[in-house]
């Protein structure tokens, strides 16, 4: 009876100055998080990342689980987890590992040309900015941009650099987004091409890639872009070294490992840990919804620029491109090329654009980390 | 439920920042132009002869 009543106290002094508003707002975070475990688990989701991230949210905002006093929340294990690996970049950049060993470059450097459309499918982050500048400081404006870099571990890297105090509320949104590009790409690709361009057939016609060139290539990737925007070194090398230790042929465990083992064990702990970020009191803000329709602006804008971009390039180009393979340019990999493949099958059931679209989203994931890059150089006045 | 922050609202920031647009959209073609012409040469010095 007195160890219940011992605890009972603990308990109630944890919760004494909780009023009901707080009470509603933790209700209202489980939910999301139940919504995020639905999502993960019914819809299959990006579920790697919103099922840890929607139970993480449950945890951090059960009455009393925050440490007392800390207006932002202090979570145990989970904040000392986000400070070994997120307040300092490691998770996203060891992740940006295994990306690197998971992606085939070949069909793209087959046909390098197809990397303008990555490029011009990093509009959205920029336009994405000005709009965010309307309502937020500089950094933090830049920030909310690079959740239209559809790429989490980029957008957690800029947020951090750059001192957000939004890292939560642009966590949640970029991956949220990323899970939703099956719903957000079709009618903004279906809105801005005619049925005739989603008929125009790309056939598929590989050349051969040396080994030499697979090897070279995220060498000079990383030279290039390390020269032009030092300050994103770190995210283009880290992606390139585990493509390179996967191009090399003589690191194939290494390979397997960075694929399977290492990119799986730092998702478990990148959901759940980006999880302390969703506390209540920081997350129920309007600025986190403002924050989250910025981001769909983002992701609206980024693939309205692919596709506009390839219809340009159709102006000038004798053998047209099918405009849809512009918006795979957003680097939601391999999401986005497998949505662009769809809607080409659906135009007609013979034009397969699928190796097309997935060089398009390879380049795309090139591009949205040079796009990183610069966002920074922008923030840290390198630029 | 919700905290009502003061949000700031500057419309005139949209078009104050149109430059970092420009200029950030212009690196980023400019790299990436850089990069398919390297591979282009890439492909062509250590691809096979027919």
């Amino acid at each position: 009876m007195q160890a219940f009543s011992s605890w009972l106290g603990t308990w109630a002094s944890r919760v004494a100055d909780m009023t009901v508003t707080d009470w509603v707002s933790m209700v209202a975070m489980w939910v999301i998080g139940g919504i995020l475990i639905f999502l993960a688990i019914k819809k299959d989701m990006e579920p790697t990342l919103l099922l840890p991230m929607g139970f993480g949210a449950i945890i951090v905002n059960l009455p009393g689980v925050a440490a007392p006093g800390s207006e932002h929340g202090m979570f145990g294990p989970l904040s000392t987890l986000f400070d070994a690996g997120i307040a300092n970049e490691l998770f996203p950049l060891i992740l940006f590992i295994g990306i690197g060993a998971m992606i085939d470059f070949g069909p793209l450097l087959s046909n390098p040309k197809l990397m303008i459309f990555g490029a011009a499918a990093q509009f959205g982050i920029f336009f994405t900015f000005c709009m965010a500048s309307m309502f937020f400081d500089f950094n933090d404006a830049l920030s909310i941009g690079v959740i239209g870099a559809a790429d989490g571990p980029t957008s957690i890297v800029v947020a951090q650099q750059l001192g957000s105090k939004y890292v939560g509320a642009i966590m949640v949104a970029a991956y949220s987004y990323m899970a939703l590009v099956p719903i957000i790409q079709p009618p903004v690709i279906k809105l801005l091409t005619t049925k005739k361009e989603r008929l125009i057939r790309m056939p598929y016609e590989p050349k051969s890639v040396s080994k030499l060139t697979k090897i070279l290539f995220p060498i000079i990737i990383t030279a290039v872009v390390g020269i032009v925007a030092p300050d994103s070194v770190y995210l283009v090398g880290f992606l390139m070294f585990g493509n390179l230790i996967r191009e090399c042929g003589v690191l194939n465990s290494l390979s397997e490992t960075a694929q399977k083992v290492l990119a799986n064990l730092i998702t478990i702990f990148l959901g759940i840990t980006i999880a302390t970020k969703m506390y209540y009191k920081d997350f129920l803000a309007v600025n986190t919804l403002l924050i989250l329709g910025l981001g769909l602006v983002a992701f609206i804008i980024d693939t309205a620029g692919g596709v506009l971009f390839a219809k340009f390039l159709n102006l000038f180009m004798k053998k047209k491109v099918n405009p849809m393979i512009g918006a795979a340019g957003i680097s939601a990999f391999p999401m986005s090329g497998r949505v662009v493949h769809k809607l080409g099958l659906e135009a007609d059931n013979q034009n397969f654009l699928l190796m097309h679209s997935m060089a398009v989203n390879v380049s795309g994931q090139i591009a949205s980390v040079i796009a990183g890059g610069i966002i920074l150089s922008f923030g840290l006045g390198a630029l | 439920m919700m905290s009502f922050l003061n949000l700031a609202f500057n419309p005139s920031n949209f078009v104050n920042n149109l430059g970092y647009m420009g200029v950030g959209m212009v690196i980023i073609i400019a790299v990436i132009g850089v990069i398919i012409a390297a591979t282009s040469i890439l492909n062509a010095v250590t691809g096979k002869k027919k």
